[in-house]
């Protein structure tokens, strides 16, 4: 079946796709780029005139033959790098995991670094602001060693031996206490 | 036909263009960025009847150019993505 005397099949896949490659590729160039401001409408329309100028020029020249074949490639490229991409930051993701250990880990382990981590950082904060600390600063520490308190005893770790600034925490609390 | 579709297109585009410059910029009212960006159109299509077949070839160049270009931008933002 011909369509103004090109076979359908070639319409599609010579015309049709490519220009909807370039519409697109254009359409998000001109909003990126905000060339022509960020009116959607001309964005629009000027990427439709510039795709439907690339396409029947191409076409017009004999070169149309070549955007397919690069059309044809570039989806075989972006599907490869994608499925790479992934495939490889999943496996290194996992390999990692299982050599820090992280993999072997249990939920509440997992909880327990992360509160660790947070409350080393918060730590280092208080210290230097030391004697005018923030209270928000010291409220969320207190959260944070709040919630190591309560999976140490779960887990049966030492505060004193896994923070090695806890007593230290413990004793300026009992002050804070002490003066209201 | 093909070619008097490219004329109008390119008519249509150096005033999309230039319309959505004027605009940007501010410089006049919007009815006098229309009749500049019109007259500038047909200035290019005067150009264009001149020298069709080597704007034609630009074109359809630039257009191969631009889909390499986005293949390889593609392939580098992949692999800084795994490094």
């Amino acid at each position: 079946m011909d369509v103004f005397g090109i076979p359908v099949q070639e319409l599609i896949f010579s015309v049709f796709l490519p220009f909807l490659l370039f519409y697109i590729l254009f359409y998000a160039l001109l909003r990126k780029s905000k060339v022509l401001g960020d009116v959607k409408s001309l964005n629009a329309s000027t990427a439709l005139v510039l795709a439907g100028i690339v396409i029947s020029s191409a076409y017009a020249i004999g070169i149309i033959q070549y955007i397919t074949s690069i059309g044809v490639m570039l989806a075989i490229v972006a599907f490869v790098a994608v499925f790479w991409y992934g495939t490889a930051a999943t496996a290194a993701r996992k390999l990692e995991s299982y050599r820090t250990g992280e993999a072997f880990k249990t939920e509440d382990e997992k909880k327990f670094d992360k509160a660790k981590d947070n409350a080393n950082t918060l730590w280092e904060r208080v210290k230097k602001q030391f004697p005018k600390v923030d209270p928000h600063d010291f409220t969320q520490l207190q959260e944070q060693v709040k919630i190591l308190e309560s999976l140490a005893t779960k887990l049966g770790k030492d505060l004193a031996v896994e923070l090695p600034w806890y007593p230290e925490y413990k004793e300026i609390v009992k002050q804070v206490v002490k003066g209201g | 036909m093909l070619e008097l579709i490219i004329a109008t297109l390119f008519f249509l585009l150096t005033f999309l263009i230039v319309f959505g410059a004027l605009n940007k910029l501010k410089i006049f009212q919007n009815t006098v960025n229309a009749i500049v960006a019109v007259v500038t159109a047909f200035y290019s299509l005067l150009t264009f009847f001149l020298f069709g077949e080597d704007v034609q070839k630009v074109m359809a160049w630039s257009g191969i150019v631009l889909l390499s270009v986005f293949g390889i931008a593609l392939l580098s933002i992949a692999a800084k993505k795994k490094e």
